[in-house]
């Protein structure tokens, strides 16, 4: 796949550095040195509405950068600000509970950086936040999320609402709807009647509610086998909703497999487990190669 | 440094909390000209040219008993299919809907952003917004950002004093009002239904079916729309939605009725 | 010297030896010339209740709008310059509204008062860009509405202070109506008899004749926690009754 982006192709892409062509590989391993469009881009030039042009007030001094073409001629260094850490992020939910997961695996490229940089965050009580995407924005945003949650409490006197937080990560993700952050987020909690919820976001703030989703390099791995096995999606007969022990080991086989398919999921996954009484975080290994 | 003050042109009211101020200011990319690096990131002649994805069929039309919504529901990135239950048809208020082609969270935020302005209109006014004011709110906010890169093809309906009302606004600046639309790669299918079975005198019912067979066919001939069908009408008291068929439902209930339709020519 | 008032009276953010900020009580007098708007808390809903002075027979009652709707669940009474106050209800609408927007849930009667006593003291002849006024709002609010925590009923004034109440009168009648509630408030009153005990109030203490078309009353009930405004013919109704 050629945008690890969620529905939305705002990535900004600048045809020049290798970081950035590793970034654009994302899911389909690093291609350096390959800029033109692979075929999902190819098929969306056929469908697609013509870009806005740019009026001349803002394209005058676009000339520049814009110029630079790629294989010939002399390159300017564009701005690029975005690397793609890798790791698979999801978030599922039943009647009475929630499961947040990430694996903590954190890689460039071929590099793996840290195997102990765990993909959730716990917001309150009721739930935690899980990003894939690149670490830097993913820190960043869980820093001005944390900061509106405060001023939240202090305002309203009560702890954020899952519906609440669900509203306010999609208005930060959108105020940066120029400039995007590269995480890519889902949200998993209890709602105000104690059910379940999950809630999955692109890089600029669309986002849905629904009872499973995954982000990150292992989306198109996991996300069709949890349609089956946990929503039990286009099933003819509808099986039983699957108990919170089930549910945690559906998660555990998952992230097993994405680590036997997918290099950027491995090493092993923190897992906020989320009920009534509140937020227990579990841990455990996967491989490590 | 650019002057970015257009990106503060639609919020510039001396009235607005510093939250609201807050909220109001996007960030920007640290390059010399952000509304350049914006377009650059779209333009077709760089060696990565992106371009948005609307894969996406909606359509709305006029007729004697209101207005009829219908949209497909799913969102594509490249060849993954992203959601099969988007929720395409955005309900600004008890009586007006937007509908969603392009951006999502482009659609998403700023038709909410339209119904907060029409809340606060009918707080100040004492009296509902017509569909032709809140198209303008929404056609001179998304003109504001013109060339920075949004994309958005929405269609605004809603009933007001003056009756039914469907107004086309996208991303370009371009706002219509019409009888019919539809808006997204399979538009050109969902048109050829459509405008081969409209009448205006149409019952309630037949312009349901209508809808859902328009959207229907684009789901079949277009690979970026799928999903379901939701469907909802605009009447005088406000909108209600109708239904929410899956298509895989209608394929093969369409496909029966067809059946049955042949078994009855061949025994006639 | 620095005993005369006057030496304090000129800047508006000057304080006096004794520690008093003059323009900011001369706002608070300024209340006291306003009409007189009642506010009643019970646990079936809220009540605020308004004098309109129709100082004219040619005037159109419907202009004078002592009462208005701030979000769906709010309602909020005015006295003092109504001027003031229009610019104080915008800034709540709005953050109200912006509220919704950014957290998808209702915002709450507290934060809503306490967003605007946030600008109550944003004046001064200084920084006039970031201050849209020059001198304190000459208004008291009343806020009444229904949120998660039930029934509330808060009162501000010039100086941004707030508090709450279980019932309380603002404007020129504000003291005789203050002593008649303390007399006749009882927590467990049904939202009627907060109606017609407000009314009762205002008929007593205005200088007009009570009628449908001189007097305001808005509700926020429990049951629905949606504010609404009564027509002359409910008020009429409320009046026969008493």
């Amino acid at each position: 796949m050629a945008f690890p982006m969620q529905r939305e192709l705002y990535l900004p892409t600048v045809p020049t550095l290798t970081v950035s062509s590793q970034m654009h590989s994302g899911l389909s391993g690093p291609s350096l040195g390959s800029h033109g469009p692979s075929g999902p881009m190819a098929a969306r030039l056929a469908t697609g509405k013509q870009a806005p042009v740019a009026p001349s007030r803002f394209s005058a001094a676009s000339s520049s950068s814009a110029a630079v073409t790629v294989g010939s001629g002399p390159k300017t260094a564009a701005f690029s600000p975005y690397v793609l850490n890798g790791g698979t992020a999801l978030a599922l939910a039943g009647k009475d509970f929630c499961i947040v997961a990430g694996d903590t695996r954190m890689s460039a490229g071929y590099e793996i950086h840290t195997r102990n940089k765990p993909k959730t965050y716990r917001i309150n009580d009721k739930c935690s936040i899980a990003m894939a995407g690149m670490q830097a924005d993913a820190t960043n945003l869980i820093k001005m999320l944390r900061f509106r949650i405060a001023m939240y409490e202090r305002k309203m006197g009560k702890p954020m609402s899952t519906q609440s937080l669900a509203q306010l990560v999609s208005t930060t993700l959108y105020r940066r709807r120029f400039f995007p952050i590269y995480a890519f987020v889902v949200i998993g909690g209890l709602d105000e009647d104690g059910v379940g919820s999950v809630y999955g976001y692109d890089a600029v703030g669309s986002f849905e509610r629904s009872t499973c989703c995954v982000q990150g390099s292992g989306t198109s791995l996991l996300q069709p086998v949890l349609d089956n096995q946990f929503d039990f999606k286009n099933h003819s007969i509808k099986p039983d909703e699957l108990t919170l022990d089930e549910s945690i080991d559906l998660v555990k086989d998952v992230f097993v497999s994405a680590g036997e398919r997918d290099i950027y999921t491995g090493d092993s996954v923190e897992m906020h487990i989320i009920t009534a009484d509140g937020v227990r975080v579990e841990t455990f290994d996967l491989k490590r190669d | 440094m650019a002057d970015l003050s257009f990106l503060h042109a639609t919020k510039a009211s001396a009235a607005l909390p510093a939250q609201e101020m807050e909220e109001a200011s996007f960030a920007l990319p640290a390059v010399a000209d952000p509304a350049a690096y914006q377009s650059q990131l779209y333009d077709p002649a760089s060696a990565t040219p992106l371009h948005m994805a609307h894969g996406t069929t909606t359509l709305a039309f006029v007729f004697k008993h209101g207005v009829v919504v219908a949209v497909d529901s799913r969102a594509t990135q490249g060849q993954y299919i992203g959601s099969q239950t988007v929720k395409k048809v955005i309900e600004i208020n008890p009586y007006l809907l937007g509908t969603m082609a392009g951006g999502a969270a482009d659609c998403m935020f700023w038709e909410r952003e339209l119904g907060r302005q029409c809340r606060l209109y009918e707080l100040r006014n004492k009296e509902r917004i017509s569909v032709r004011a809140a198209s303008k709110i929404l056609g001179n906010i998304v003109y504001n950002y013109k060339g920075m890169g949004l994309s958005m093809g929405t269609m605004v309906t809603g009933c007001d004093a003056s009756g039914f009302s469907l107004f086309y606004v996208d991303s370009d600046g371009t706002r219509l009002e019409g009888q019919r639309f539809s808006v997204g790669s399979g538009s050109t299918f969902a048109y050829g239904v459509l405008d081969s079975g409209f009448r205006w005198d149409m019952e309630p019912e037949e312009a349901y079916d209508l809808a859902r067979r328009a959207i229907y066919h684009a789901t079949h001939r277009d690979a970026y729309s799928g999903g379901q069908v939701n469907l909802y009408h605009v009447r005088e008291e406000g909108w209600v939605k109708i239904s929410a068929d899956n298509v895989f439902d209608l394929h093969y209930g369409y496909a029966a009725e067809a059946a049955a339709e042949a078994d009855a020519e061949a025994a006639a | 010297m620095f005993l005369t008032r006057s030496e304090y009276d000129r800047g508006v953010n000057t304080f006096s030896p004794e520690g008093r900020l003059f323009q900011v009580e001369y706002a608070v007098q300024a209340i006291k010339l306003g009409s007189t708007v009642i506010g009643i808390q019970t646990p079936e809903g809220v009540v605020l209740a308004a004098e309109k002075r129709l100082s004219s027979p040619l005037l159109e009652p419907w202009s004078v709008e002592k009462i208005v709707e701030i979000d769906s669940h709010i309602g909020c009474g005015m006295s003092g310059l109504t001027g003031d106050g229009r610019t104080l209800v915008e800034r709540a609408r709005v953050e109200t509204q912006s509220h919704r927007f950014t957290f998808n849930e209702p915002m709450s009667v507290l934060a809503t008062t306490q967003a605007v006593c946030d600008v109550a003291l944003s004046f001064g002849d200084r920084d006039a860009e970031d201050k849209p006024m020059s001198r304190p709002f000459g208004v008291a609010l009343l806020f009444a509405g229904v949120d998660e925590n039930g029934p509330v009923l808060y009162q501000t004034d010039p100086s941004g202070t707030f508090l709450q109440y279980k019932a309380v009168a603002i404007g020129a009648a504000s003291e005789g109506a203050n002593n008649h509630l303390e007399e006749q408030y009882n927590p467990e009153m049904t939202l009627e008899e907060a109606i017609r005990c407000a009314l009762s109030i205002l008929k007593q203490v205005m200088e007009d004749k009570i009628s449908d078309i001189n007097v305001e009353v808005g509700v926020v009930p429990v049951e629905t926690g949606l504010y609404r405004i009564m027509d002359a013919e409910e008020i009429q109704g409320h009046l026969e009754a008493l």
